[in-house]
């Protein structure tokens, strides 16, 4: 048996996992080879050392600090950043409500105003489809606005309750 | 002992009151364990306490017939090896100071506190993933199958970091020049009252 057996032999010594046969082998190794005993020692020798080390015991105030933090993350709602989210989310919403009532409106406007020119309606007629478009489209906007905002309200309140136990 | 153990766990998803049954059961070990990673007792308080926050927040997601003493030195063994990231070797400047309770060693020889200071500081010299595979088997008592889901590793590739760990350690014992004399070497290999056959 060759050396780098040897010590693969003596690690596997330490996890108590060799034969009757592989220990015998080993010792036999161990009486003729000066360099595979001293790595044999010094290894078991490591191995005790380590195990013997003092066990330390948690200082008193680990187990306060940690309950007083899992009580904390308890009583947190649990993802604080996905409000953040949401919120970003409304203001989207809004931002994009906002650019349709203004952009959709006058378009609207202008594009009942040349089919006025075509058409032989009275002036009053057309003015009063012109306003009532200008006034559809804002109230889109504003209805787009209206949801975002409701949305996120209702997911805010029920973030803010306790999570359901799984 | 497993069993009370899955009890407390369920438990502790519904309670946070429960939960602190399992910090006690486990507060002394995992403080340990991260002292001897981190070499530090600040460090390793703050760390055992962000480990129990972190097993508290994902424990919903905790499976009941899972095994919880692997998961929780994953949590810790990773905390401690991303806390040691970026940080030079650490230099040992505390001494074991023998703690209260059933833990705590007696007081030893002049020698033998030389060989825990040297060992302690061996153990903080190595990586850290060596470092970790070292304190689980023979501090922690961890099985190999134990280790290999910490590690998330097949069994026999944690073997052999576990060789590996043991081999560079006592290398750097032999380096320090630890109890090295080859007389006692010699008398001890000759007499050797553990090897079987
Ligand atoms: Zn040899």
């Amino acid at each position: 048996m060759n050396c780098n057996i040897a010590q693969q032999l003596t690690q596997h010594f330490l996890d108590n996992a060799l034969s009757q046969a592989e220990a015998r082998t080993l010792e036999l190794h161990l009486e003729g080879c000066r360099d595979c005993r001293s790595y044999f020692i010094r290894l078991e020798r490591t191995t005790l050392a380590v195990e013997s080390l003092p066990r330390l015991a948690a200082p008193p105030d680990l187990y306060v600090r940690t309950m007083a933090a899992v009580a904390q993350s308890a009583a947190a709602p649990r993802q604080p950043q996905r409000r953040w989210a949401d919120l970003g989310l409304m203001a989207f919403f809004a931002l994009a409500g906002l650019l349709i009532a203004l952009q959709s409106g006058p378009e609207l406007a202008d594009s009942l105003a040349d089919l006025e020119l075509a058409d032989p309606f009275s002036l009053v007629d057309s003015l009063f489809v012109v306003a009532a478009s200008l006034e559809l489209s804002l109230l889109a906007g504003a209805a787009l606005i209206f949801a975002a905002g409701c949305g996120t309200l209702a997911r805010l309140i029920a973030w803010g309750q306790p999570s359901p136990a799984h | 002992m497993a069993e009370l153990e899955s009890i407390l766990i369920e438990e502790a998803k519904q309670d946070s009151r429960a939960f602190g049954e399992l910090v006690l059961r486990y507060q002394d070990r995992l403080f340990n364990f991260l002292y001897r990673m981190t070499g530090n007792r600040e460090d390793a308080q703050d760390l055992a306490q962000e480990v129990f926050l972190r097993v508290y927040k994902a424990l919903h997601r905790f499976r009941p017939d899972a095994p919880f003493r692997p998961w929780l030195y994953k949590i810790a063994m990773n905390l401690a090896i991303n806390h040691a990231k970026g940080r030079r070797p650490t230099a040992l400047l505390e001494e074991d100071v023998p703690s209260h309770g059933p833990l705590a060693s007696p007081e030893g020889t002049a020698e033998q506190r030389e060989t825990q200071q040297a060992i302690r500081q061996a153990i903080l010299e190595l990586p850290e993933v060596y470092r970790a595979v070292i304190l689980l088997r023979h501090v922690d008592e961890l099985s190999y199958e134990e280790m290999a889901q910490v590690l998330e590793v097949p069994l026999g590739t944690a073997k052999v970091r576990l060789h590996r760990a043991r081999s560079l350690l006592q290398e750097k014992l032999r380096e320090a020049g630890i109890k090295g004399g080859d007389h006692e070497l010699q008398h001890r290999a000759t007499a050797h009252p553990t090897l079987p056959g």
